[in-house]
């Protein structure tokens, strides 16, 4: 009988473990809620401790809080199941996603609305920190921050290099490099860089500001992740990465050769939002956790393990914002710093075509792209070729030409087309898979063309 | 009648633990998720597998194999390799690394075991060191080491002035020489359990024939430890494709982004949680690759016999003066280098910064900062991976059992499916676990978009046990390969059943290969983290140490310090695992015993 019990046993035991391994039981005497964010432990466990604390979570019976990290692919997945009351972190383009997938519900709460209204600025230079469609709130930043470069000192001096002052200096020849000293991140992957490219092109322009990301990718070293360009720099691997306020400041701490640059007269903001989700089944409540974390709980950002700036300058008046000067004075610094003046709805007008666009053909293609680049600037340097002809070969490597995948026929990347292709890919997924392997293919071979023209094909 | 009842339950119980277990925890899953690749406007099609013979994915050759960038300081010489398109650049990586650490491996642990030498412990605990792992610090210290400004060309250019240039090894190069340093122990610990059991009268009849030296071990040990050579060197080569860990740690590079494994990390999953049938094609292109390899590799051994029927303690000897000096100025240097990525984890955790060529400030602060909570990560690690290894050794034991014994088109398969884990990436096995559970076993603890009921233990237990199967079934296998069916027979003739016969006979005869092959095993399930930093992360309470290792990193004030302060915990604990082992197999000095 010892022969065959064993399969029999595992059975049993798997058995067995499914049905008791369960997290305890969902009705306990008070609410729980369960909350999908990108932030960290510790801004979790702070977050927990001092609302569980609060009057307020009192007078809502709230009990406990689950909050759940995974990646942004699969917030939708969860919205949809209706376990989940609130989005909590992330970046605006993570929170449009959202709502445009209906998963996002206005917030109803008087308090809550009144309090809005009352101290939280709607925006800042176009950047919204209330997102509003038809008089309704969908979602509501619950800390601000800046964008600009971390700049590593020590390793530009070692290179020679002259620290970029505006974004577009990025875009330099100067940096064209086998070893590359710029930082960016997949726009895919970063909500913050996102923004930043997005300025860009408003600031310059649609053409100009392609060629100028072009070029920058060109220059640049590309991350998954705005936290791994963060380690970058102050490994010194290279020598600017752009980066958020906090990753800047935490970059100065860990390497004192490191700086953070605001970008002159091209500051760049954005909130980060909270958001109630349309399928949870404890509203109320839900929305008591986003009354308490835009008033009592601001202070969470002012902890020295977090160094965040908050929405709502009023906790500047507690004790503990007395205790933070030093953050005062970046969240004033912040909010009164010439930025462009950035058009948000124009900007999510054509948001998903701008990050597939840039990952399909400035990061897939970038091997391509940083060769016939750097081929480029050298032919000229050797006076190979005349800075006619330079010119004309970048403007035909650069340009926003495709074959539409479904006519078949050449057609430019307008940025009118760019919107009715953004609008079409949030419905059909399959058309974005093939407009990205033609973005892709398309840009690999303008580059190619470029090296072959200089004899180097 | 009873004899002919075991060996009928004990071939079904052994066919079935394997196909089942691999069907519904791996095969579904991953097929119900890769089944994209095969759709086009809701029709059944194989356009998205002709994408894949684009010029991105299949290219002539471009670029140089190195380039030179000056600077005021002096010249680097920058070198990346040369690009071949996402397939043959993946593939070319493989074969490289496959090659390097077939050589590397199977001469450590030839030496090691013909020759007796001083210094001799340490070159077997050093060889060993590689294996383990810590996600995310390893990165950020070969980065340290192979930059320009970096460790490799301190030694060389700054200290020794042994090089009139500088150095940086990027790109493709960078992800072989990365894997060649940490895969080399798998290769060694193969061969090494293949010639601890070839009888040493084979050896000693070919001296006394006259063999000696180099013609002894090319004619003699060998064709000997052949089956031990190939399967490490196919291990190597399925991983080297799958890996990821090494295209991350240089993915700022482009060429290193046009890599089969990191594409498909890269481009799996859409922004809205979509999956991409390029890339789902793609994945299916990387598992034909794998299992052709295998199935090739497997046709070439498996022509051969090496099975043994005696066993003896082999005669280690003196090495020859002209072998002394490949061992100390060229082995030991090479050897100490591999395990640089690992001795860095403990220079990060102990120091203030890293941004030099070498760390400063010596400092207990980042052990002090993760000295709260951290236990509870390790203890789960430490559940999940045992628990892992326990499913491992069964399913190992009985896949091998038939594989050797039974000769079939079924054990064919089984021996297919249980090499096919390490031929699916992570994100793969992630994805597919999170959409097949969910929908599966809805409201459970199996189901990761229930936060309020879901468990990580039993789908990370479970993937654990996938993944890391072919280290413990790949050496189970060749360790029962080499047992001649002869003693088995002898017991059954003398009445025993087959059962009996396999925990009384086979299972102590490799006793060695099991508790090797389940420390590989448990060793790599500690340092998981594909799957552990998507399902493990849902409920922090119950995430394993490298969930909790990704955190750290990536919060605001965090930093790659005190993330290789919880590495140097990880590290130890593996190290625990292999002294427990070691104790009880009673040879306490000797770590590679073991095996």
């Amino acid at each position: 009988m010892r022969d065959q019990s064993l399969p029999l046993l595992l059975l049993l035991l798997i058995s067995s473990t499914l049905g008791c391994i369960g997290e305890s039981p969902r009705e306990e005497e008070g609410k729980t809620l369960v909350i999908l964010t990108r932030h960290d432990t510790t801004i979790q466990e702070l977050a927990k401790e001092e609302f569980l604390k609060s009057e307020i979570s009192k007078k809502f019976g709230i009990t406990k809080m689950k909050f759940v990290s995974v990646p942004a692919s699969l917030w939708p997945e969860y919205a949809r199941k209706g376990r989940v009351d609130l989005a909590w972190g992330g970046g605006p383009t993570l929170f449009d996603n959202l709502m445009d997938l209906e998963l996002l519900a206005p917030l109803e709460s008087k308090d809550l609305l009144d309090l809005i209204e009352r101290d939280i600025p709607s925006e800042v230079s176009g950047i919204p920190l209330v997102r509003k469609i038809d008089g309704k709130v969908y979602w509501v930043a619950a800390a601000i921050s800046s964008f600009g470069f971390t700049v590593n000192r020590e390793v530009i001096e070692k290179w020679g290099l002259p620290i970029p002052r505006k974004w577009e200096d990025l875009a330099s020849e100067i940096y064209a490099r086998e070893i590359p000293l710029i930082g960016i991140a997949d726009p895919t992957r970063s909500t913050s860089n996102t923004r930043i490219y997005e300025i860009i092109l408003q600031a310059m322009g649609w053409e100009k500001g392609w060629k100028t990301l072009s070029l920058i990718a060109a220059n640049s070293r590309i991350f998954d992740s705005s936290d791994a360009v963060r380690e970058a720099i102050i490994s010194g691997e290279i020598a600017i990465g752009t980066t958020i306020d906090f990753f800047g400041y935490t970059a100065m701490k860990l390497n004192p050769n490191c700086v953070y640059v605001i970008p002159e007269g091209e500051s760049v903001i954005n909130g980060d939002p909270i958001a109630l989700l349309s399928t949870s089944e404890n509203k109320e409540e839900a929305q008591a956790f986003v009354l308490w974390i835009l008033t009592e709980g601001q202070r969470i950002w002012l902890d020295e393990r977090v160094n965040r700036m908050p929405v709502n300058p009023r906790v500047f008046d507690s004790p503990e914002g007395r205790s933070r000067e030093d953050l005062r004075k970046s969240y004033e610094r912040t909010m009164i710093s010439r930025g462009i003046e950035f058009d948000d709805s124009r900007a999510l007008s054509i948001e998903e075509v701008l990050q597939n666009y840039f990952k399909s053909s400035l990061i897939d293609s970038n091997e391509e792209l940083r060769r016939a680049w750097i081929e480029l600037n050298k032919a000229k340097k050797e006076g190979r070729i005349s800075e006619e002809k330079f010119n004309s070969l970048l403007d035909q490597m650069l340009e926003l030409k495709f074959r539409d995948p479904i006519t078949g026929k050449e057609v430019y990347l307008t940025e009118e087309y760019a919107r009715e292709l953004n609008q079409r890919i949030k419905e059909d997924r399959e058309l974005l898979e093939l407009l990205k392997r033609e973005w892709r293919e398309s840009s690999r071979r303008r580059y190619l063309k470029v090296l072959e023209e200089l004899g180097l094909g | 009648m009873a004899r002919r009842g075991g060996l009928d339950s004990l071939l079904l119980v052994s066919y079935s633990i394997p196909i089942f277990s691999l069907t519904i925890f791996l095969i579904l899953p991953v097929f119900n998720t890769l089944a994209v690749a095969f759709f086009k406007e809701g029709k059944l099609t194989l356009y998205w597998f002709k994408t894949l013979f684009s010029g991105y994915y299949f290219s002539l050759p471009k670029g140089d194999f190195y380039s030179i960038e000056r600077f005021s300081g002096g010249e680097v010489i920058v070198m990346r390799g040369i690009d071949l398109g996402v397939i043959p650049n993946s593939i070319f990586v493989a074969i490289s690394v496959t090659l390097l650490t077939t050589f590397l491996g199977t001469v450590i642990a030839l030496i090691n075991y013909r020759y007796d030498f001083r210094g001799k412990r340490l070159l077997k605990v050093l060889a060993l060191v590689p294996i383990l792992v810590t996600p995310f610090v390893s990165a950020y210290v070969i980065k340290r080491i192979f930059s320009e400004h970096g460790l490799l060309n301190f030694i060389l250019y700054d200290l020794l002035g042994l090089l009139p240039f500088r150095i940086k090894i990027d790109g493709l190069i960078g992800i072989i020489v990365a894997q060649t340093m940490s895969y080399y122990p798998i290769v060694y610990l193969n061969v090494h359990s293949t010639l601890m059991k070839i009888d040493p009268a084979l050896e000693e009849q070919a001296e006394n024939l006259g063999a000696k030296g180099l013609q002894l071990i090319k004619e003699i040990l060998l064709p000997l430890a052949f089956p031990g050579i190939a399967a490490g060197a196919i291990l190597v080569f399925i991983f080297s494709l799958e890996d990821l860990a090494a295209p991350i740690v240089f993915h700022s590079d482009p060429l290193a982004r046009k890599t089969i494994s990191f594409q498909i990390f890269s481009r799996f999953t859409g922004q809205l949680g979509e999956r991409s049938p390029e890339i789902a094609a793609l994945s299916i292109f990387l598992l034909v690759i794998a299992l052709l390899a295998f199935v090739w590799v497997r046709r070439y051994v498996g022509l051969r016999s090496y099975a043994m029927l005696f066993r003896g303690t082999p005669k280690a000897r003196e090495p020859p003066t002209e072998l002394k000096l490949i061992i100390y100025p060229l082995m030991f240097p090479v050897v100490l280098f591999t395990t640089l990525p690992q001795v860095g984890v403990f220079l990060l955790a102990l120091s203030e910064r890293w941004t030099s060529a070498l760390p400063e400030g010596l400092t207990l602060s980042n052990l002090e900062a993760i000295s709260g909570e951290i236990g509870k990560f390790v203890l789960n690690s430490v559940l999940y991976s045992s628990m892992a290894v326990i499913l491992i050794v069964l399913i190992s034991l009985h896949s091998s059992y038939v594989t050797t014994r039974v000769r079939s088109p079924l054990s064919t398969i089984v021996e297919t499916l249980v090499i096919l884990p390490i031929a699916v990436p992570g994100i793969v096995v992630a994805v597919s676990y999170f959409y097949f559970f969910s929908k599966l076993l809805p409201g459970t603890a199996m189901d990761p978009t229930d936060p309020l009921s879901f468990n990580p233990m039993l789908l990370l237990v479970l993937s654990y046990s996938m993944r890391r199967l072919p280290f413990a079934a790949r050496s189970i296998y060749a360790g029962m390969q080499q047992i001649h069916s002869s003693l088995e027979e002898a017991s059954i003739n003398l009445g025993a059943s087959k059962w009996r016969t396999l925990l009384g006979i086979t299972v102590p005869l490799v006793s060695l290969n099991i508790l090797g092959g389940a420390l590989l095993s448990f060793v790599y399930s500690m340092s998981e983290t594909s799957t552990s930093i998507t399902l493990g992360a849902i409920n922090m309470e119950r995430a394993p140490i490298t969930a909790y290792m990704k955190d750290v990193m990536l919060s605001a004030t965090g930093s790659v310090h005190l993330a290789a302060a919880l590495g140097v915990l990880l590290i130890l604990t593996q190290i625990s695992a292999i002294l427990v082992v070691n104790y009880f197999t009673k040879e306490r000095f000797s770590l590679v015993g073991v095996t």
